[in-house]
């Protein structure tokens, strides 16, 4: 049967509103990049800019093109992304467990935390030339950096989320006769799923900076590289080809998290 | 006879780094089998302490608690423990949140599971066994938390402020609906409330207490009829007599 019939006319009317709506935001947001991109095109064509420092988008198409043909740009792009899914892994999980540990022990807890808010307030690409020397020089160092930029945040907003698990709720289950693993196990870490999605969220933009970064100090492949290398020869179709690859695989990577999400929350209720 | 749960000269003192407060002094409390016991007292008084205690969450700095003669043991499925908010876990079915209990103490014996289902059944849960708690109402929530901790047959069942997050409205009927359980399951039940209404209309007996330190003014015994729901109960001339007097005995500081 077909729904529409079950609704009054006033509701067909707020439908057809809500539907015109989403298109119209659609058809902006759609335009807007049309335009920006005829509008480099041309102003590039007609010389208004000079495409020698601005690139254009065909000259940054046939870059890619370019970069496909010879294998590099699957060589490049693996690299980052393999450096960054490593760091980001390594980070997310090793940083969670840690979290946990902090959480179980009040004490150590209260030990480590002045150790914790300095190296959170630290910039941690200041502790990359000690990185390279103590890890050597290469994709090793790379995933480090990105690591250290990703763990001391993950700790602390995971063990936050941990400490913010209602009281009442674990006296209930301490009445239950319930130890510290079944908290934990039971309570502490299905209630802070949400939370732990939204470090996901972070830890996903913050380990492409940590990645770019640490390619920016130490490599000799990557898109990371390609962007150095691109600037110190003066050739920016390989400079904005590299970041718009680089923003293509960022948005990719944030939206698988933001389907994990739905997935997850919409199973939690 | 002997008292079933006996709280002998329980004292408790807070400690914190401004000094030390006492919060109860010489708390004496008898609860019988079957006898469902309300404490009231002016707020802040330490209540809430005494649940803490008896479900061996606190330990008292003195004093003894015997249930059934013999000390309390702590962190048992002896006591069950019902909150203000009914703190059911959004992630879990209603049947997988009422299963709770018996998944901490490891209790897959088929005995449990049929009283689970049993349980379910007699009041009227099982249609939503496999739906989750934000599609139930209010009230439908807090029974579901009460049935949560008869699962596990405690022998006490623990009160706190059950119905004071709940509008006007369902209140009364969540009332009725608890005191129907409770007298169904012939569960020993101790309830803390500042809703001296609440007490004196579900209560046997209710316990009076003084401002912190705490300590037992005096006891009331309900004359009602038990036999009735709560809010016909209400409706008896007598229940106004007592509200009056439990009403005085709190305000003669």
């Amino acid at each position: 049967m077909n729904k529409k019939l079950m609704y009054s006319e006033e509701h067909l009317k707020y439908l057809r509103k809500e539907k015109k709506d989403k298109v119209f935001v659609l058809v902006c947001q759609i335009a807007i990049l049309v335009v920006f991109i005829a509008l480099w095109e041309l102003l590039g064509y007609f010389g208004v800019i000079n495409t020698f420092i601005m690139s254009s988008p065909s000259r940054i198409i046939n870059t890619i093109a370019e970069l496909y043909a010879s294998g590099d740009l699957w060589y490049h792009t693996a690299i980052t992304l393999y450096e960054t899914v490593l760091g980001f892994a390594i980070a997310t999980i090793l940083g969670t467990l840690i979290a946990i540990l902090l959480w179980w022990s009040e004490k150590l807890r209260r030990i480590l935390d002045p150790y914790i808010v300095v190296l959170n307030s630290l910039p941690k690409i200041a502790l990359g030339p000690i990185v390279i020397i103590w890890v050597g020089a290469g994709i090793q160092s790379i995933v480090t950096i990105c690591f250290l930029i990703l763990i001391v945040v993950t700790i602390i907003s995971m063990l936050n989320a941990f400490r913010e698990c209602d009281k009442d709720k674990i006296l209930l289950m301490k009445s239950m006769g319930a130890n510290t693993l079944q908290i934990l196990w039971k309570l502490v870490l299905p209630s802070s799923i949400p939370q732990f999605i939204s470090v996901l969220k972070i830890n996903v933009g913050l380990s492409w900076v940590g990645t770019i970064m640490g390619e920016y100090l130490v490599s000799s492949a990557g898109l990371g590289y390609l962007i150095v290398y691109g600037s110190q020869v003066f050739q920016l179709d390989l400079v904005m080809a590299s970041t718009l690859i680089l923003c293509v695989l960022a948005s990719v990577m944030y939206l698988l998290v933001a389907l994990l999400e739905k997935r997850v929350l919409k199973s939690r209720h | 006879m002997q008292p079933y749960l006996k709280l002998s000269n329980i004292c408790l003192n807070y400690h914190s780094k401004q000094g030390e407060t006492m919060a109860l002094k010489n708390v004496n409390i008898d609860v019988a089998k079957q006898e469902f016991v309300a404490i009231v007292g002016p707020s802040g008084c330490g209540k809430t302490t005494i649940l803490s205690i008896i479900a061996g969450i606190l330990k008292p700095s003195s004093g003894t608690i015997t249930l059934d003669g013999k000390p309390l043991a702590t962190n048992t499925r002896e006591i069950g423990y019902m909150f203000q908010r009914d703190h059911l876990f959004g992630w879990r079915t209603i049947q997988k949140n009422v299963e709770l209990g018996l998944e901490i103490s490891k209790d897959k014996s088929p005995e449990s599971k049929q009283i689970v289902q049993d349980l379910l059944k007699k009041y009227g849960l099982t249609d939503f066994a496999n739906q989750y708690p934000h599609q139930l109402s209010g009230g439908m929530r807090q029974r579901v938390a009460l049935i949560r901790t008869l699962v596990l047959r405690p022998k006490i069942l623990l009160l706190d402020e059950p119905f004071g997050a709940l509008d006007y409205q369902t209140r009364q009927t969540v009332i009725d609906d608890v005191s129907d359980i409770i007298r169904n399951e012939k569960i020993t039940s101790i309830l803390v409330t500042h809703d001296i209404n609440e007490a004196v209309c579900m209560a046997d007996k209710i316990i009076v207490l003084s401002h912190r330190p705490a300590t037992v003014r005096n006891v009331v015994m309900v004359d009602l009829d038990k036999t009735v729901s709560p809010s016909k109960r209400k409706k008896d001339k007598r229940f106004t007599e007592l509200l009056n007097f439990v009403w005085k005995e709190l305000d003669s500081e």
